[in-house]
C-alpha cells in the first residue's frame, strides 16, 4: 500500500515508475512499447530529468544494436533536455559526452567530462572518454584557430534532431551498415571536424582508426540482472524508515546516481537532490582516500533545507534527509539497522 | 589580538581535534594547524572540491551556504564548516565526543567569522 500511494502522491516517483517499466519492456525486445510509454511519461511529467535519462538510455541501446544514427542524436536530444533541469547528473554528462565525441563536437563532450572530473577526478570512464578526446586532439593535424562560436552550442545542435518515437523504430539497417549512411548524418573521423557547419551531428565513420573510441556508446553499471535484484532488495528494506520521526526524503541511487527508489515527503528537487547526493557522496569516497584517511563510511551534510545523510549501500547510494532538528541518535540508529539488514 | 593562528590553536586544543585549516573555496590554504603526516595542501585541495560540490548543487535548490558537512571514515572525522568563500576543516579522532568537537569547531568558525580575514 505504501508503494501505491507513493505513486499517487509522487510525479516524481510516477515517472520513476515509468522509466523502470520502460526499461523492462525494452529487456524483452518491446522497444516501441518501451519509447511509446516513455513518450506519454514525458508528456504527463516534462520536468522530471530521470524519464529523459531513461529514453536516452533506451535510445542508446538501440543504437548499439542497430547502429542508426537518428536513434543516438535523439538520446542526445534527451540527455541535453535532462542537463537542462539537472545540469550535475553524472549519467547524462557521460553519456552525452561519449555521444558529442563520436560526433567530433570535443569542446562540448569536454565541458561535459570536466564537470565530471571537477566532483571525482579518478572517475573511471570519466577519465577514459577524457583521455580519448586527447588522445584524438593529439592524432588531429594542427588547424587554424577556429573562431569562439565556430562550435555550435549545444542546444543548436540537439535542437534539429528527430524526436524518435515509437512509431519510428521499425526495421533498422543490420550492425553492418556503415553508420554514415543514415540521413543528415555525416560521416566524421578525419578528426578536425569540430569545426563543422551548420550544427549538424557529425560521427566518426565505422570502423574509423582516427580514434579509438569502441562503436558502442556504454551506458555501463545497472544493466545486469543480478544488480537489478539487489537494487529490489534495497529498495523493498526502505520500510525500516517508516514512521520516522523527521523523515523529510529518502532517496536510493544505482552506481549512475539514477533513482532506484524515491521517497520524497519534503517534495525536495527530485532533480537536483539525487545529484547532490550522488557527487557528494563520490566526491567524498575520493577525497577521504587520496588524503591518507582510510574508506569513507558516512557523511552528514547539514544545510538550511535539512541534513542529509549520505551512506554506501552495497550496490547503490543511500541518501536520507531529516529535519534539522531531528532525533540524529535515532535516524543513526535506523540507519545502521538498514545498512545491517541488507548485509545480512 | 584573535588571530587566524590562535584560534586554530586554540581549536586544536580541543579534546577530540587533531588538527585545522582554513582554506578558500578554490582550493587555497590561508592557514593551518596540521601535525604531521597529514598535508596540509592535499587536504585543502581535495576538501575544496567537496565544498565546491556541495555549494554547486546547493545554489541550484536556492541555497547559498551549507552550515558543515562531516564524512567519518574508519580512522577520523573531516568537518567542512561553510565561512563563505572560505571553509574551516577540522580533523577529528573518530571515537571523539561528537558534540564536544561540535561546540569547539562551531565556536572556532564563529571567532573566524569575527576576524574578518577570511573573505579573500
Amino acid at each position: 500500500m505504501a508503494e501505491k500511494s507513493d505513486l499517487k502522491d509522487s510525479p516524481a516517483a510516477m515517472a520513476l515508475a515509468y522509466g523502470s517499466i520502460a526499461k523492462s519492456l525494452h529487456g524483452v525486445g518491446e522497444r516501441a512499447l518501451a519509447l511509446d510509454l516513455l513518450d506519454r511519461g514525458i508528456r504527463k511529467f516534462p520536468n522530471v530529468s530521470g524519464i529523459y535519462i531513461a529514453k536516452g538510455e533506451i535510445l542508446v541501446s538501440v543504437y548499439n544494436s542497430d547502429g542508426k544514427l537518428d536513434f543516438l542524436k535523439a538520446a542526445l536530444f534527451s540527455f541535453e533536455h535532462a542537463l537542462k533541469l539537472d545540469p550535475q547528473n553524472y549519467l547524462a554528462r557521460l553519456l552525452a559526452g561519449q555521444i558529442y565525441v563520436k560526433a567530433g563536437k570535443t569542446v562540448r563532450a569536454k565541458e561535459l567530462i570536466a564537470g565530471i572530473l571537477e566532483t571525482n577526478p579518478e572517475d573511471q570512464r570519466a577519465l577514459s572518454l577524457m583521455n580519448a578526446i586527447k588522445d584524438r586532439e593529439l592524432k588531429t593535424p594542427a588547424q587554424a584557430p577556429a573562431p569562439p562560436d565556430a562550435e555550435p552550442k549545444a542546444e543548436a545542435v540537439v535542437e534539429e534532431s528527430p524526436a524518435i518515437s515509437a512509431k519510428d523504430v521499425g526495421p533498422v539497417p543490420s550492425v553492418d551498415t556503415p553508420i554514415m549512411a543514415s540521413g543528415e548524418i555525416k560521416p566524421g573521423g578525419g578528426g578536425e571536424d569540430d569545426e563543422d557547419d551548420e550544427g549538424e551531428i557529425v560521427v566518426a565513420q565505422a570502423g574509423s582508426s582516427a580514434w579509438s573510441l569502441d562503436e558502442k556508446v556504454v551506458i555501463g553499471g545497472h544493466e545486469d540482472t543480478e544488480n537489478e535484484i539487489a537494487h529490489e532488495e534495497l529498495a523493498a528494506k526502505l520500510t525500516l524508515f517508516s514512521k520516522l520521526d523527521g523523515l523529510m526524503a529518502i532517496f536510493l541511487l544505482d552506481q549512475n546516481g539514477q533513482p532506484i527508489k524515491m521517497i520524497n515527503k519534503a517534495k525536495l528537487d527530485v532533480n537536483i537532490t539525487p545529484s547532490l547526493i550522488f557527487n557528494l557522496h563520490n566526491a567524498s569516497i575520493n577525497g577521504i582516500r587520496r588524503t591518507g584517511l582510510g574508506s569513507f563510511q558516512r557523511g552528514v551534510l547539514v544545510t538550511p533545507i535539512g541534513t542529509f545523510i549520505i551512506a554506501n549501500a552495497f550496490y547503490a547510494t543511500l541518501g536520507v534527509v531529516v529535519e534539522n532538528d531531528a532525533n540524529m541518535q535515532a535516524v543513526e540508529a535506523r540507519i545502521q539497522r538498514y545498512l545491517g539488514d541488507i548485509s545480512s | 589580538m584573535i588571530t587566524l593562528k590562535s584560534v586554530l590553536k586554540s581549536l586544536c586544543g580541543s579534546r577530540g581535534v587533531l588538527g585545522a585549516l582554513v582554506i578558500t573555496k578554490d582550493g587555497m590554504l590561508i592557514e593551518s594547524n596540521l601535525p604531521p603526516p597529514h598535508n596540509a595542501e592535499t587536504l585543502a585541495a581535495f576538501m575544496s572540491q567537496i565544498a565546491v560540490t556541495i555549494t554547486n548543487s546547493l545554489n541550484m535548490l536556492g541555497v547559498k551556504e551549507f552550515t558543515r558537512y562531516v564524512m567519518q571514515s574508519g580512522q577520523s572525522k573531516v568537518y567542512i564548516v561553510d565561512l563563505g568563500r572560505s571553509a574551516l576543516i577540522a580533523l577529528a579522532d573518530v571515537d571523539a565526543d561528537a558534540g564536544e568537537v561540535n561546540v569547539a569547531i562551531f565556536q572556532a568558525a564563529n571567532s573566524i567569522k569575527k576576524t574578518g580575514r577570511i573573505d579573500v
